[in-house]
């Protein structure tokens, strides 16, 4: 028994217990975060909105259920979605500040938004393609341009036999992308620079109910691919070799863990454009307060970690008392940046992966 | 040798500051003080003889004391003794290059769209005749801000290049223009908090072409008419709860409360829901925020280029819900609009802020007015 150091020392939990607290934290958060808004709306309004919905005024009913609701359930999926994402490529690239959109997959997607927004006036003979589409058309574009990069990603690691070439060619061709991208906003008007640029900023309130249907399906196929891969990831902390003298398939399981990121990464950025940090930050987290390496107990504290934080930063952009509500970007990060000094300093190395 | 130092410095900054601070205006002698009366806050035009000094004060946004003065003289006349070492234009001014479409239309009033030899955006264009001379090559796209064609312009040789700034750096602009030798002018129409004053510019053109009287005849007949149609319809007691703007992803971007187009609304008898906002720029208000006061709303305008009704509702369908949709009073200023994204509301609009207030007391007071037709706006369906 190691007492002589005196530093807390945790008594590990059953990890049972802790994974129900989280819950728990998660439950209150995700209802906290359905009275914060500009509108100020109380509990007790809340509660005859949800339990006696004809009692209740109909726009304060209106308000939390097409927006306060679709807004925390994006958080829940966004916050879980980009956090696995984010730790299996933590994983898979053995590197601490690896995140979901190491590969690109944002960059391919503001890619299609730039493309869409920023040149509809002379590739598309008219502003009419954007408006005519909407908020779909933003998302189908952000798909289309993540599920590119993807697939090239893919086919240049099934070529390749070195992981660490695949990393170095897929940020190198997210520059390469984002430098178009740039192109693209030099020559567009200032409507549609500012319409992207807000985009780029993201937004997790402005997914609607039928939007959410095509979300939260593909966030759960997207998670439950990540689970099967749970095996995979334990094999890949050790070390690529290590693997494939364990017999595992390594095809297999880089197909399983990029398929299941991209899905992840690209149906959040595709709704709710490019949200960085809580990729990187939620699985030093739940590996700093779940002290497992096993994926298996790290995905879903993971996931749930990762919607926690998530709803606090809506929480915080939200400005309560304010009319006005910051970009979720900018919050991530600057909840993000305290969170990692705060671990470096605490254990005086990052990532002990 | 720190006592030097210091004398030494403090000698600089004594010569440095003493150049520093705008422009003044020394006109030592004889003036004629025939200052025109002129509402608009953004230029002043005092008569010499038959010569003006044009001055344009703060011709962008924060910009603070920054003041401009153009000297204008007849062609063929001496330049008056106290122009001299200034900045001279000679009138009327033969070829111009215009760097923003709203020139366009203070131009096409007085008739001198033919010496339009240079144009920024010209992609956007809706009127007839400049749109036939880009397409002849009479009128030339010379580009817009970082991406603004100096070899073009230069090969153009225009009398005047008007342009309009955005913020401070217009000037580097502006100095890289007047070493190759081009005069340029800012136009700062676009900062007029009202749509009269921003009409009255068009004497300030006017006296680039040195037709002053013109100007000043179009000016009276517009503001005649607006004053008309705000006088008659304030008698209306009924004033409708408008709603303008457009949802994106999280914000929705409302007009100013001190914005051109609350005091349009304001004029055609209608109350804009934020008019107790000071900002005579677009704000930001939450998607809730918006969603619980456009609930009392009867109209909804200017909502971006929206053409169709389904269109609207592309954008968010939670504002479907709106009774100024369901009720189908929804209207957008885009009947005069090109299909790559032009529309003449900001080309002429800005010298028939007389036909736009008509249009507006259309929408808002349907009984009243029947028989008039749309001229920039149309209903959404």
């Amino acid at each position: 028994m190691n007492m002589k150091k005196g530093n807390m020392r945790r008594v590990p939990m059953k990890s049972g217990v802790e994974f129900f607290l989280l819950f728990l934290v998660l439950i209150l958060f995700f209802l906290f975060d359905l009275l914060s808004g500009s509108v100020h709306i109380s509990m007790a309004q809340s509660f005859t909105s949800f339990f006696h919905p004809t009692s209740a005024d109909p726009q304060i009913t209106s308000i939390i259920h097409q927006f306060r609701i679709p807004k925390a359930i994006t958080a829940v999926m966004a916050g879980a979605a980009l956090s696995v994402a984010g730790l299996q490529m933590q994983t898979v690239f053995r590197n601490p500040i690896a995140g979901p959109d190491i590969l690109g997959i944002s960059s391919g997607a503001s890619l299609g938004v730039a493309l869409f927004v920023l040149s509809a006036g002379w590739i598309f003979k008219g502003a009419m393609l954007f408006s005519t589409m909407g908020s779909w058309g933003i998302v189908m574009a952000a798909w289309l341009g993540a599920g590119c990069m993807m697939l090239l990603v893919v086919l240049i690691a099934s070529r390749l036999r070195d992981l660490m070439t695949v990393l170095i060619l897929g940020i190198l061709i997210s520059s390469a992308i984002l430098s178009v991208v740039s192109v693209l906003q030099y020559f567009s008007s200032e409507s549609s620079l500012k319409s992207f640029i807000v985009w780029t900023m993201g937004s997790l309130g402005s997914t609607t109910s039928d939007q959410l249907m095509v979300l939260v399906p593909s966030v759960l196929a997207g998670l439950i691919l990540a689970f099967l891969s749970a095996k995979f990831l334990d094999a890949f902390l050790l070390g690529e070799n290590y693997a494939k003298s364990m017999g595992m398939n390594i095809r297999l399981a880089y197909l399983l863990v990029f398929a299941s990121t991209s899905i992840l990464a690209g149906s959040i950025t595709a709704f709710c454009g490019p949200i960085g940090f809580i990729g990187i930050i939620v699985p030093h987290l739940a590996r700093k307060f779940f002290r497992s390496p096993l994926h298996v107990r790290l995905i879903p504290a993971t996931m749930m970690l990762g919607a926690v934080v998530m709803l606090a930063g809506d929480l915080i952009s939200q400005l309560p008392g304010y009319e006005i509500s910051l970009p979720i970007n900018s919050v991530a990060a600057l909840l993000g940046i305290p969170i990692v000094i705060w671990i470096i300093f605490r254990s005086k190395k990052i990532g002990a992966l | 040798m720190l006592y030097r130092i210091v004398v030494v410095l403090l000698a600089l900054l004594c010569i440095c500051s003493c150049r520093s601070g705008p422009e003044h205006n020394n006109t030592t002698g004889k003036e004629d003080h025939n200052k025109k009366v002129v509402h608009a806050a953004g230029f002043t035009i005092q008569r010499y003889g038959s010569s003006q000094k044009l001055t344009v004060i703060d011709p962008w946004q924060k910009s603070n004391n920054n003041v401009f003065e153009y000297f204008l003289v007849k062609t063929g006349e001496t330049v008056p003794a106290n122009f001299a070492g200034k900045q001279i234009f000679h009138v009327p001014v033969k070829s111009v290059v215009c760097l923003s479409t709203t020139h366009i239309g203070f131009l096409d009033a007085l008739g001198k769209l033919s010496s339009v030899s240079g144009l920024s955006g010209t992609a956007y264009l809706t009127n007839a005749e400049v749109k036939k001379g880009v397409t002849e090559s009479q009128i030339r796209e010379v580009g817009n801000e970082q991406g603004l064609n100096y070899e073009m312009i230069v090969h153009l040789k225009p009398d005047v290049v008007f342009a309009y700034g955005v913020g401070s750096e217009i000037n580097v602009q502006i100095n890289k223009l007047r070493d190759l030798g081009i005069q340029v002018v800012l136009v700062g129409e676009y900062l007029e908090r009202s749509p009269l004053d921003k009409a009255e510019w068009i004497k300030f053109f006017g006296a680039f072409y040195d037709k002053a009287q013109s100007a000043d005849s179009i000016f009276d007949r517009i503001r005649f008419n607006y004053e008309k149609i705000k006088s008659e319809i304030s008698s209306e007691k009924e004033r409708p709860k408008v709603l303008t703007g457009l949802p994106f992803k999280d914000t929705w971007w409302i007009a100013g409360g001190q914005s051109n187009l609350a005091v349009l609304i304001e004029d055609a008898g209608a109350e804009f829901l934020w008019k107790d906002n000071l900002s005579s720029e677009a704000f930001p208000v939450s998607l809730e925020e918006v969603f619980l006061r456009a609930a009392k709303a009867d109209f909804w305008i200017n909502c971006g280029s929206v053409q169709t009704m389904d269109e609207l509702n592309s954008f968010d369908p939670r504002f479907s819900q709106l009774p100024a949709v369901i009720h189908s009073r929804v209207f957008n200023n885009n009947l005069r609009s090109t299909p790559i994204g032009g529309n003449d509301y900001w080309e002429s609009g800005v010298v028939h802020p007389d036909l736009i207030l008509k249009d507006l007391v259309k929408i808002f007071h349907p009984k009243i007015s029947v028989d008039k037709e749309f001229y920039y706006y149309k209903k959404v369906e």
